[in-house]
C-alpha cells in the first residue's frame, strides 16, 4: 500500500505575502562583476602572458 | 472578497524564511561537493589535449567562474527571495506547461550524471577489491554491478530525509575531497617537479594558440552551466541572495575546477587522464585504494544531491505524481530510471553520456539567459506571482498561450541555435573563426536573453490583457468552496 500523499490546500495570498529573502544589493553586485568578470579576465590575461 | 486556495504538495511549498537554515559555510560544502565528481577530472584530462599546465588552469578557472556568474545571476535571486526549486522558477518565462522543459533538463542533468557517476564508483568499488585480493578479475564486473545497484539504493534512502542528509554530509566530503586533492598535486609535484610540470606540452592541441584557450574556457563555461539544475534546489536553503553568493561562485565555480587543474596535470605528466591509472604508477597500490576512495566519496555525494534535486523537480512540477504520492514515494519513482540504466544500459550511457550532456548542455545556456533578462529587464523580480507558479491551469497567470510562453520557446530555440552554428558541441570543433573571440555560450546567451526581451515586449499587448482578465476571474469566481482542504 502507498504511503499517504501531503496534498494541503493553501490560500494564495498566503504564498504571495509569504516574507522573502533579501536581494542581492549593490554591492553585491560588484563582488559577482569582480569575481565573475573582473577576476576571469586577470587570470585568462596572465595565463596567455 | 472570497479567497483562493490551491492545492499543493506540502513538500512543494517554496521554503519559508524562519526554514532556510543553512549558513554560508553549510552551503558552500554542499556546493562544492556537488561539484567535485569524475567529471572533474573527465574535463581536466580533456584540458591536457589542448592546453599546458599555466594556460589550462588559467582557462578552466576562468571558464568555471565566467559560467557560475551567469548560472547564480539566474538563479540565486529568484531561489533565495522566494525558496524555490530550480525547476518552478521556469514557469514565467517558458509557461506553466513550458516549465515541463525545464524539469526535463533539471531530470535528464541528474539521470545522465548520476548513472555515470554511479557506473564511476562501480567500477572503482570492483577495481579495489580486486587490488585487495578480495574478488577474482572474473568477479569484477559483477561486484562493480552490485556496488552501483546497491549504491543507488543508498542513495534514494538518504533522498527520503531531505536537505537534512545534504547538510550533514556536505561538511565533512568537502573537506576531505579538497585534502585529498591536494595531497594528489603534492604527489604529482614531488614525483615531477614543477619545472617538468610548467614546461610539458599539451597532448593533441589545435591549430593556433588562441583557439585552443578558447575551447578550453568554452569547455568550462558550458560544463557549470550544468549545475544550472542544482542550484534552486540548494540555494533555497539559504535566506537570503548574499549568502548564496560566494559559496556559490566558490563552491561551483572554483571549486570544481581546482581538481581539474590536479588532473591536466597528472593528464599531462603521464599521458593518462584517469587518475586511478596515473597515480598507482606514481604512489602505488596504496595510493590507488585512496584515489578510488575518493572518487567514490566524491560520486555518491554528487549523485545524492542529483538524486535530491530531480526528485525535488519532479515532485514540485508534475501535479500527477506530486499530488498523488509522498515523497518517499516520488523518490522512487524519481530515481527508478536510474536503477533501470544502471542494471540494464550502463555501458550505452557510459560511451554516449558526452553527446547526451553536449546537447543538454546547449540548452541550458539560453535558458539561463531568458531567466536573467526576465528578473532584471522585465523586472519580474518585482511582480512575480508565486501562487500562480502553482496553478496548473489557464486560471495561472503564467499559462500564456496553451500553457506555453512563446517568446521564452523561441529565445531558446534561436540560443541553442546560435551556440549549433558557432561550434559543434560533440567534437569542439567551430563552424566559425569569430568563436575564439567570443566562445560559442556567451553568445548564445545573449541572443536568448535579447530575442526574448524582444519578443516578451511584442507578445505583450496579446498576453497581458489575457493575464489580467485571468487573475481577475480567480478573484471573482473561485472560492474556498471550489478547494476543499485536503488532509496531510
Amino acid at each position: 500500500m502507498l504511503p499517504e500523499n501531503d496534498l494541503i490546500s493553501v490560500e494564495a495570498s498566503v504564498l504571495d505575502n509569504a516574507q522573502c529573502g533579501l536581494e542581492f544589493q549593490g554591492v553585491d553586485y560588484w563582488i559577482l562583476a569582480g569575481t565573475g568578470v573582473l577576476l576571469p579576465m586577470a587570470i585568462l590575461i596572465l595565463g596567455w602572458l | 472578497m472570497s479567497k483562493q486556495f490551491i492545492k499543493i504538495s506540502q513538500s512543494s511549498l517554496p521554503v519559508p524564511l524562519y526554514k532556510r537554515n543553512w549558513n554560508g559555510f553549510i552551503l558552500g560544502a554542499v556546493l562544492t561537493t556537488t561539484g567535485i565528481a569524475t567529471w572533474s577530472f573527465v574535463v581536466g584530462g580533456t584540458a591536457g589535449i589542448y592546453l599546458d599546465a599555466k594556460m589550462g588552469a588559467a582557462a578552466m578557472l576562468a571558464g568555471g567562474l565566467i559560467g557560475q556568474m551567469l548560472t547564480t545571476l539566474a538563479t540565486v535571486p529568484v531561489s533565495t527571495k522566494h525558496g524555490l526549486e530550480t525547476a518552478i522558477t521556469t514557469v514565467p518565462q517558458l509557461g506553466i506547461r513550458g516549465s515541463y522543459f525545464g524539469l526535463l533538463i533539471v531530470y535528464c542533468t541528474a539521470l545522465g550524471w548520476n548513472s555515470v557517476l554511479l557506473i564511476f564508483f562501480g567500477r572503482s568499488v570492483g577495481s579495489a577489491l580486486a587490488v585487495l585480493g578480495l574478488v577474482t578479475p572474473e568477479q569484477r564486473d559483477t561486484s562493480a554491478w552490485a556496488a552501483s545497484a546497491i549504491a543507488l539504493i543508498l542513495i534514494a534512502l538518504l533522498v527520503t530525509r531531505g536537505a537534512k542528509s545534504l547538510s550533514k554530509i556536505g561538511p565533512v566530503v568537502a573537506v576531505s575531497i579538497i585534502l585529498l586533492s591536494i595531497w594528489m598535486m603534492w604527489v604529482l609535484v614531488n614525483e615531477f617537479g614543477i619545472d617538468a610540470i610548467l614546461t610539458a606540452q599539451p597532448l593533441e592541441p589545435a591549430a593556433g594558440r588562441l583557439l585552443n584557450y578558447t575551447i578550453v574556457t568554452e569547455m568550462l563555461i558550458a560544463g557549470t552551466f550544468g549545475w544550472w539544475g542544482y542550484m534552486g534546489g540548494l540555494t533555497m536553503m539559504a535566506s537570503s541572495a548574499r549568502r548564496a553568493l560566494m559559496p556559490s561562485m566558490l563552491g561551483l565555480g572554483a571549486a570544481w575546477t581546482l581538481v581539474a587543474i590536479v588532473s591536466l596535470v597528472g593528464t599531462l605528466m603521464t599521458g593518462e587522464s584517469d587518475p586511478t591509472v596515473w597515480i598507482g604508477e606514481i604512489a602505488g597500490p596504496i595510493g590507488t585504494i585512496i584515489v578510488l576512495a575518493f572518487i567514490s566519496i566524491a560520486n555518491l555525494s554528487s549523485a545524492l544531491i542529483g538524486g535530491y534535486v530531480a526528485t525535488l523537480g519532479v515532485k514540485t512540477i508534475v501535479p500527477s505524481i506530486g499530488h498523488r504520492f509522498s515523497w518517499p514515494v516520488v523518490t522512487a519513482i524519481t530515481l527508478a530510471p536510474m536503477l533501470i540504466m544502471l542494471l540494464f544500459f550502463a555501458n550505452f550511457m557510459y560511451d554516449n553520456v558526452g553527446i547526451f550532456m553536449a546537447f543538454l548542455g546547449l540548452m541550458i545556456g539560453p535558458v539561463i539567459g531568458i531567466q536573467i533578462a526576465d528578473w532584471y529587464a522585465l523586472k519580474r523580480r518585482h511582480t512575480l506571482q508565486v501562487s500562480h507558479l502553482f496553478i496548473n491551469s489557464s486560471e495561472s497567470r503564467y499559462w500564456y498561450w496553451k500553457g506555453f510562453n512563446p517568446a521564452g520557446i523561441a529565445a531558446v530555440a534561436l540560443g541553442s541555435l546560435t551556440y549549433l552554428l558557432i561550434l559543434d558541441p560533440l567534437t569542439l570543433v567551430p563552424h566559425v573563426s569569430f568563436f575564439q573571440y567570443t566562445t560559442a555560450t556567451l553568445p548564445s546567451v545573449l541572443i536568448s536573453a535579447v530575442s526574448y526581451y524582444a519578443l516578451s515586449r511584442v507578445f505583450h499587448k496579446h498576453l497581458e490583457p489575457k493575464l489580467d482578465q485571468s487573475s481577475q476571474s480567480i478573484k471573482e469566481e473561485k472560492g474556498a468552496d471550489q478547494y476543499e482542504p485536503h488532509k496531510s
